[in-house]
């Protein structure tokens, strides 16, 4: 599958509600060695905005300026995070094994962990 | 590309949290002994039928950023890479992860050939390379 193909698409939840659509794919450099420079990318989990057609652009991280991550939080509702565990895919869609009430609020300060 | 005591520079960025939308998609592919820009990373191939699911490839040309295009525009392009591509159902090039060397702000890759890109290559052949100074493009 190509991320092409996941990026904007709709997620529902456990109860089959509308959630969010898909913002962008979470990578750990953590998975299994792959050739020789270094471990390969897991895929982590989704991160989902509750409005359609929002680019995150980077600002839903803990960056400056401010005024930024406040407007974009303004136009893309709740932004949450999704472990892949959490996620079913199939073809045309994305549901979650979770209830939108139990999702977890994307956490900016993830940006200190990465280079 | 290594570091002072001799390790690969990716062994360092171990356990690092990395976006595929921001920090993969539409940088710059560069590659590693020569410098040269290869190109740009127009879709991720994701492995998602493995034990962890993980990144399997970096594409790149026409026939990766081409659907990603939307409505006609996008089919135009496609079309179009497919008529000038000699291969009867040309894919985009898939660069493996095992040669991405590094991640920054681009995308480092050990030497490798790309192989022809049909659309991207018609088109460095009759218009980029006809702008003076192009082929002097990477001094």
């Amino acid at each position: 599958m190509r991320l092409s193909e996941l990026l904007g698409r709709e997620v529902r939840d456990a109860d089959n509600e509308y959630v969010g659509t898909v913002a962008d794919l979470v990578l750990v450099q953590d998975g299994p060695l792959r050739g020789p420079y270094a471990a390969s990318l897991r895929i982590s989990g989704l991160i989902l905005v509750e409005r359609r057609h929002v680019r995150l652009l980077g600002y839903e991280r803990d960056v400056l300026p401010v005024a930024f991550r406040w407007l974009l939080k303004r136009l893309a509702g709740r932004i949450s995070y999704v472990p892949w565990e959490a996620v079913d895919l199939d073809e045309a869609s994305v549901t979650l094994s979770v209830r939108t009430a139990d999702l977890v609020e994307h956490d900016p300060a993830y940006r200190r962990r990465t280079s | 590309m290594s570091t002072s005591d001799g390790r690969p520079t990716g062994v360092t960025h171990a356990g690092r949290v990395l976006h595929a939308g921001l920090h993969l998609l539409d940088r710059q592919i560069v590659e590693q002994g020569t410098g040269r820009m290869a190109g740009k990373v127009d879709d991720v191939e994701l492995a998602l039928d493995e034990d962890v699911p993980v990144v399997r490839a970096l594409l790149t040309g026409p026939a990766g950023w081409g659907p990603r295009l939307p409505g006609l525009l996008g089919r135009l392009v496609t079309s179009v890479h497919h008529r000038l591509h000699p291969a009867e159902d040309p894919q985009p090039v898939a660069i493996d992860m095992t040669h991405v060397v590094d991640i920054d702000s681009a995308v480092h890759v050990d030497d490798q050939d790309l192989g022809d890109q049909g659309l991207g290559e018609w088109l460095d052949q009759h218009f980029i390379g006809r702008i003076p100074g192009a082929g002097d493009a990477t001094e």
